[in-house]
């Protein structure tokens, strides 16, 4: 029934007041008088002291501290009215939108804005805690370091980060500001050569920084500090077919032939019961044929080269630790999955180096000596298994203290010690 | 003023609350009956006469003889399974000094037994009888310089369907072990196969496990469809690492990180979700192997608590 059908005037005045009434309740809170920011700094004196900088953030400056903090009670520190990300993508909408788009800061995934701004005023642009680039370095230590090395590219010389890189999010991996490959030329040509032979046609679409290091290196010409030996010696023909200009590069063997040509002693890994990916034809999958910034001339750093397929342990892995919080197996804090897990080949389960006690044992020898008993000493009712280090503790996944599958307090002995 | 405000807010959660507390508990009853298609027949890492099980890499179900081929890989031994009296027995064990880490095994219904041995690098096959044991597939087939068989599956009529994950290919071979065909790469980023197995209707089904697709091949190998994908949502499996089909043509993919088995119908619907993370029988922790029997029977290879398990359709555990 639409109101016009409504000719009863007394339904209409016994609605109206009711209408009026939800919208009084409903909206009385947004309509109420608020406070100017005046009423904030009769007690908070000193912040407006503080807030008298280069740049202000604009609610501030318009006296609206309550775009941010509610006056009388909150559920966040500080009175903020939300999450601390949540109240600035509030206003901040288009960054927000931007998260789901690509590479992202895990600064912004995993910390607070305020990480790296000052939510109220700063002497420096953007409302920046630090002038930009030495906020970088500030946290990325590992690149930081790289400035004493020989060979740095002249941005990172002056430690303009920001010409290279995006500070929030990228579609490009490290949150470039486009492909390396494009970002490098934007500045240089293409100066690689074999025998005199410019590579350029070849390299027009390569990543630049599958040899060398985007920031500095001790090696002339800026590549990656661990290298294929031939590479070094500058000896392209130990893979390459002779290389001629305007030509496709072909190799002399293909797939991993070409590897176990020299690296016989890897052969062996095919008889194993677990080969990883299949016993795929090539290497070059994990591997870079010429120059690393890791050692075993991998690709990327061991962590990100495995979640680059086994990216639901790692999610699983950051709710445990989450749940947990905070993990000490140095071997997951690392990211050093080898350390557990043979990256080859292995006749254990799960690509194990040894049994589920070997491996831990390698790292908790006195916890091993006070142990519960393992193996065949100790068999699980469950299962009928032999007891092993991984019976209870789940590495990636456990979300109880010490990594353990159930509550210590009140589970994990009784699955297996019930009372008859 | 805010208090009546609350009050109100209050009030208008609970009103939509009781208006979708219905719609929750129809759902919870649906996905309740889709959890639990399939009752636990059996769960055993030793039964008598055959020791203790270890590291299977293959099953296998002939129809022709009825029974389940089990590929005992780190006993280098394989080993049938059967039914009698009514129960679900260990049968026999076939063992050969030659057989070095055997992977993945069929059955046809002659009774050759065609292995997939890692120590030997190659496919092998057995005569039970005579005891014979040669290599086959030497040649015949185009371009296998990095052949990497893996997988092994048998149609009803005998034709072997075989994994190369090396030349990320599938070879179909006949009756007579004669190459017939192959299926290559069916799209270019394309990761290679993982697992395979052969409908009623002589469809193949094939598994990439590394982005989670599910392809569906014509006898001829020309791709009609393809379902699934790695991610968390419904019909799609974190990391699939098996797959079997069903006389009715359902798909059962087994995904290893959750320790369950997706079912789909052969369009890819998704049809419900089968077991889940335990220790216990019935549960599984990195499951790796599936295979199912044409009386719709599933066997599961529960990996990390080194054990088998027969699971049977709800309905007929009831009966």
């Amino acid at each position: 029934m639409k109101w016009r059908d409504v000719n009863n005037m007394r339904v209409k005045f016994a609605i109206l007041p009711l209408l009026a009434f939800f919208v009084w309740t409903l909206t009385g809170e947004a309509l109420a008088v608020k406070p100017s920011a005046d009423t904030c700094y009769s007690c908070h004196s000193q912040l407006k002291k503080q807030f008298a900088q280069k740049t202000i953030h604009d609610p501030v400056g318009k006296g609206q501290c309550m775009a941010c903090h509610n006056p009388h009670a909150a559920n966040q520190d500080k009175f903020l009215k939300d999450e601390i990300n949540k109240v600035c993508y509030s206003c901040h909408k288009g960054l927000a939108q931007e998260l789901g788009r690509g590479h992202v800061h895990s600064v912004l995934l995993h910390d607070k804005c305020t990480r790296c701004h000052n939510p109220h005023a700063s002497a420096h642009s953007n409302l920046l805690a630090k002038e930009a680039n030495s906020l970088c370095l500030d946290c990325h230590e590992g690149v930081k370091k790289q400035l004493t090395f020989s060979y740095p590219i002249p941005p990172f010389r002056e430690k303009k980060c920001l010409s290279c890189h995006q500070p929030h999010v990228s579609r490009e991996e490290g949150l470039v500001r486009k492909k390396i490959n494009r970002l490098c030329q934007d500045c240089h040509g293409i100066k690689c050569k074999s025998k005199g032979v410019s590579l350029a046609f070849a390299l027009q679409n390569a990543n630049c920084t599958n040899c060398h290091n985007p920031h500095a290196s001790n090696k002339k010409g800026v590549f990656n500090p661990i290298a294929h030996q031939s590479f070094v010696d500058q000896k392209c023909e130990a893979c390459h077919d002779t290389i001629v200009a305007n030509k496709p590069l072909t190799t002399k063997l293909t797939g991993r032939t070409l590897c176990f040509d020299c690296h016989g002693n890897k052969k062996d890994m095919l008889s194993k019961i677990y080969v990883h990916a299949g016993g795929s034809k090539t290497c070059t999958t994990c591997h870079n044929p010429h120059a690393s910034q890791d050692k075993g001339l991998i690709w990327k750093k061991e962590k990100w080269l495995c979640i680059s397929c086994h990216a639901d342990t790692d999610r699983r892995e950051k709710a445990s630790i989450e749940k947990q919080k905070g993990i000490r197996c140095t071997a997951i804090k690392e990211g050093k999955c080898s350390h557990c897990h043979d990256p080859h080949a292995a006749n254990m389960p799960l690509y194990f180096k040894g049994d589920g006690v070997d491996i831990c044992v390698s790292c908790h020898k006195r916890e091993h000596s006070v142990s519960h008993p393992l193996r065949e000493k100790s068999i699980d009712p469950r299962t009928n298994q032999p007891t092993y280090c991984t019976t209870c503790h789940g590495m990636h996944t456990a979300e109880n203290k010490f990594m353990l599958y159930f509550d210590r307090k009140k589970e994990l002995c009784i699955e297996c010690h019930k009372r008859d | 003023m805010a208090l009546m405000s609350g009050r109100i807010r209050l009030l208008l959660i609970v009103l939509v609350l009781c208006s979708i507390m219905p719609v929750f508990f129809a759902l919870d009853l649906c996905f309740a009956q889709q959890k639990t298609p399939f009752a636990l027949q059996v769960g055993f890492t030793q039964m008598e006469g055959m020791g203790k099980l270890k590291q299977i890499q293959g099953l296998f179900w002939s129809p022709a003889k009825n029974r389940l081929l089990v590929t005992d890989t780190g006993n280098n031994r394989l080993l049938f399974f059967g039914d009698s009296e009514g129960k679900f027995r260990f049968l026999s064990e076939f063992k050969s000094d030659k057989m070095a880490l055997p992977i993945s095994a069929v059955e046809t219904s002659r009774g050759t037994i065609i292995v997939i041995e890692r120590g030997a690098q190659g496919i092998i096959s057995y005569n039970p009888e005579t005891g014979e044991r040669r290599g086959v597939l030497a040649d015949g087939f185009p371009d296998a310089s990095f052949f990497w068989p893996t997988r092994l599956a048998l149609d009803d009529k005998d034709n072997l369907y075989v994994v190369d994950q090396g030349n990320q290919r599938i070879y179909i071979f006949d009756g007579n072990l004669t190459y017939k065909l192959h299926i290559n790469s069916p799209e270019p980023r394309f990761t290679g196969f993982s697992a395979v197995a052969v409908a009623k209707d002589g469809n193949i089904i094939a598994l990439e496990a590394q982005r989670g697709i599910v392809y569906v091949f014509d006898k001829e190998g020309k791709v009609i469809n393809q379902f699934s994908k790695r991610g968390e949502l419904r019909g799609e499996t974190e990391f699939p690492v098996d797959i079997a089909v069903d006389g009715q043509g359902r798909i059962y993919v087994l995904d290893s990180h959750r320790h369950q088995v997706v079912l789909l119908d052969r369009n890819g619907n998704w049809q419900g979700e089968i077991g889940e993370k335990g220790w216990k029988e019935g549960k599984f922790i990195f499951p790796y192997r599936i295979e199912v029997a044409s009386d719709y029977r599933l066997f599961i290879v529960d990996a990390d608590n080194n054990r088998l398990q027969a699971f049977v359709p709800a309905g007929r555990a009831e009966q």
